[in-house]
């Protein structure tokens, strides 16, 4: 599982696919001003990104990995 | 014009000074804009960012003129704006004769407004402004009824895009040009349900050779209400330093969605980039530069206090007791705090080295019409920021650096077809940081320094013997142009000519803390380089006595201090001398260096020895505590002094200056042949 609530924080981890999209979105609806942490991610589809562009969440962890977190941060406008 | 006149009416004096104050701010910066849009649309002649630039400024700038009583100003920009308009409705063809008048008229303009901002709110435009402005606004209407634009194709609206993808990545661009990689930029419009097709454009870009830059934009406002995470709402954009062919090949299975443009090596000034730095937005607050002085007056003084605690700390027994200790701590820890300080305020007061270029490519296109010279003048790096007084002081040698080249460096078109050079010269300005420095290059591709000419010159002048100027390598021959006195124009020209020889650039630049360099090679042209510093930063200096004063120099330009009995020193015919591990060193007073009273003599001397290649040593009255002073470069009737390298301002309300030991010794102590002493 790549996507789980643990500590009050949306952890995503792994490869996040397009598969996840839906859980990912709910979550935050149901959890609005939820913190995401990337720290784990390895890769993030286009519809995840898309979500956290749309619902801005905050931003518990940056990726771990430095290319993504390059990439990433200056599009969530960190 | 009278204070009364400019501050209009029918608001209350309160209300209009607030405009008025804002207005001077503003006006000149929009005045400036102006004369760049049009330079940038004469590079650029016909539709698009810089016609439309043109004519907002032009339009703003009229909106604020029009709210004070200046009618030659108010006037001569509603002609050039509805110029403009005619110019953007396709109306009239932006040619020449159009973009002179404009030119002519921004010319005009601009130098009213900085007579305002410069003279403050009391002084009005000068006598002749009315009768000016009336002829500019007549040859402006003139124009309304030119030509008309050939029905052309709307350039590329298509390429919507590229601007915004370049101003957000000024940065990488930057840099990807200073490596001069070729950029190719990529706008990639997913199908809305490509997710479906097993598409992953952010995947698919994150993997995409040489990315830079990414920007991601979405499509539609997003509907939050209902959201469909699986329809991509993503517009891609992105930049790329990896061959065109590589690039191609990696989106081919998206290719239908994808927009290609190639990015220029270099942008006109008046490009996304710049506009994008420039743009103060929302989130900006104007701040008085006097204000951010006046913190940095008070971190100055911090930095002076805070060495007093060191002292105290000995006071209490130093770390021997639990006090000297604690002490020490807290001293450390306000050492930490105050050099955080410094940084934030030093922050505060940087600016981008574009305010130093302005000027410049309107210089180019002047001096090359006068001289006849067609010269590309070419700027990168303009986003490199450093603080203002640096940036400030640059445009005065940069300006005389540019005159220079185009004067001197850059061959006539004849001579340069018959170089096999292309007709126009090619002039570059570059700027880059290096770490707590600033690097800033002026280069052409003219004909370069003639060190014969250039020794031959110093040897009619009288700047050195004959046989030191053969004994000179080429780099110390072409570095004879930086000395005083020296000018290789054989007629005093009216452009570089001006009694202001390339020395005024190296006094200027090293005023700054910084020096400047030359490298020339024959027939391929020259490059001044000149590395400043990027703030004005902390500098620990040992404090000198001479009689009552205190000097200070920078610690790095002492390599020791020592104390000499009288017999130790050996009078020569040219003066004294003294014996350092063997090797002979000439001795200065600094005293006589300064023109002050020597003290009586002692039976013995204090004496400094310089660090560098030449050290020489220099006897002072006494030496006293180290300190952390921030240095200031020279500013009002001290600028011209020389061998001071800045002033600092002590704890005590004392104003020290730190001297330049290179400077001042370097003219007095000539080198001593070896067998001097021996």
């Amino acid at each position: 599982m790549s996507i789980a609530l643990e500590d009050g924080r949306l952890r995503l981890a792994g490869d996040c696919g397009v598969e996840e999209a839906e859980t990912f979105l709910s979550m935050l609806q149901q959890h609005p001003g939820l913190a995401v942490d990337l720290a784990e991610v390895a890769a993030l589809h286009t519809a995840l990104l898309q979500v956290l562009l749309a619902f801005r969440p905050p931003l518990a962890a940056a990726p771990g990995e430095p290319g993504l977190a390059r990439l990433l941060l200056p599009l969530l406008g960190r | 014009m009278t204070m009364r006149s400019l501050t209009g009416t029918g608001m209350t004096e309160d209300g209009m000074d607030e405009l008025l104050a804002q207005f001077l701010v503003e006006a000149p910066e929009l005045a400036q804009q102006l004369a760049e849009a049009l330079l940038a649309l004469e590079r650029m002649p016909g539709p698009g960012q810089a016609l439309d630039a043109a004519f907002r400024h032009a339009h703003t700038l009229k909106g604020s003129v029009q709210l004070f009583d200046l009618p030659p100003l108010a006037g001569l920009l509603h002609a050039a704006e509805d110029l403009l308009g005619a110019l953007r409705a396709g109306d009239r063809a932006p040619d020449a004769a159009a973009l002179d008048a404009l030119m002519a008229a921004a010319g005009a303009v601009e130098g009213w407004i900085m007579g305002l901002a410069r003279d403050g709110a009391g002084i009005g435009l000068p006598a002749e402004a009315a009768a000016l402005g009336a002829r500019h606004e007549a040859a402006l209407r003139a124009l309304l009824d030119g030509p008309a634009v050939p029905a052309a194709a709307e350039p590329a609206a298509a390429l919507a895009w590229l601007p915004a993808l370049l101003a957000e990545a000024a940065d990488p661009l930057a840099e990807a040009r200073s490596g001069s990689q070729p950029v190719t930029a990529l706008h990639y419009r997913p199908a809305a349900d490509c997710f479906f097709l097993g598409d992953d454009p952010f995947g698919l870009l994150r993997r995409l050779p040489g990315l830079i830059a990414l920007r991601v934009t979405p499509r539609a406002a997003w509907d939050l209400e209902s959201f469909d995470p699986f329809a991509c709402n993503l517009d891609f954009a992105a930049l790329s330093t990896a061959a065109p062919e590589a690039l191609r090949q990696h989106m081919r299975f998206v290719a239908d969605q994808v927009e290609w443009a190639g990015v220029a090596a270099a942008e006109p000034p008046a490009s996304p980039t710049v506009a994008a730095t420039r743009d103060p937005g929302q989130r900006l607050l104007r701040v008085e530069a006097a204000r951010i002085d006046g913190m940095m007056d008070m971190v100055a003084e911090l930095v002076v206090a805070k060495t007093g605690l060191a002292g105290l700390a000995r006071e209490a027994g130093g770390p021997a007791t639990p006090l000297g200790r604690s002490l020490a701590a807290r001293g450390a820890e306000i050492d930490r705090l105050v050099a955080g300080l410094h940084r934030a305020v030093l922050g505060l007061r940087l600016v981008p080295l574009a305010q130093a270029f302005r000027r410049l490519p309107r210089l180019a296109r002047e001096l090359s019409a006068q001289l006849g010279k067609p010269v590309a003048l070419q700027i990168e790096g303009e986003e490199v920021e450093a603080d203002k007084s640096v940036v400030d002081a640059l445009a005065e040698p940069l300006l005389h650096l540019l005159r220079n080249a185009l004067d001197h460096g850059v061959e006539p078109p004849e001579a340069r077809r018959a170089a096999g050079k292309s007709e126009a010269g090619r002039i570059t300005l570059s700027a880059r940081r290096q770490g707590d420095q600033i690097q800033v290059t002026l280069e052409d591709d003219g004909a370069g320094l003639d060190t014969a000419k250039l020794r031959r010159v110093a040897g009619e002048r009288g700047l050195l013997p004959p046989a030191e100027l053969d004994a000179l390598d080429e780099a110390a021959a072409m570095a004879l142009i930086f000395r005083a006195g020296f000018s290789t124009a054989a007629a005093v020209t009216g452009i570089s000519g001006r009694g202001v020889g390339m020395d005024a650039v190296r006094a200027a630049i090293e005023a700054l803390g910084g020096r400047v360099s030359v490298a020339s090679r024959p027939g391929q042209g020259t490059s001044f380089r000149l590395t400043l510093p990027r703030a004005t930063v902390i500098t620990r200096v040992v404090l000198l006595r001479l009689g009552e004063a205190r000097f200070g120099v920078p610690i790095e330009a002492v390599a020791e201090t020592l104390r000499l009995p009288e017999a130790a020193i050996t009078r020569l015919a040219e003066g004294e001398a003294f014996v350092l591990r063997g090797r002979a060193l000439p001795l200065l007073r600094l005293s006589d260096l300064l023109g002050l009273p020597a003290a009586p003599a002692g039976t013995e001397r204090r004496i400094l020895v310089t660090a560098g290649p030449a050290p020489c040593g220099i006897a002072v009255d006494g030496f006293a505590e180290r300190l952390d002073v921030m240095l200031r470069p020279m500013g009002g009737l001290l600028a011209g002094l020389p061998g001071a390298l800045g002033t600092a301002l002590l704890g005590d309300g004392v104003v020290l200056v730190v001297l330049d030991l290179d400077e001042l010794a370097g003219g007095a102590a000539a080198p001593l042949p070896e067998a001097a002493l021996s």
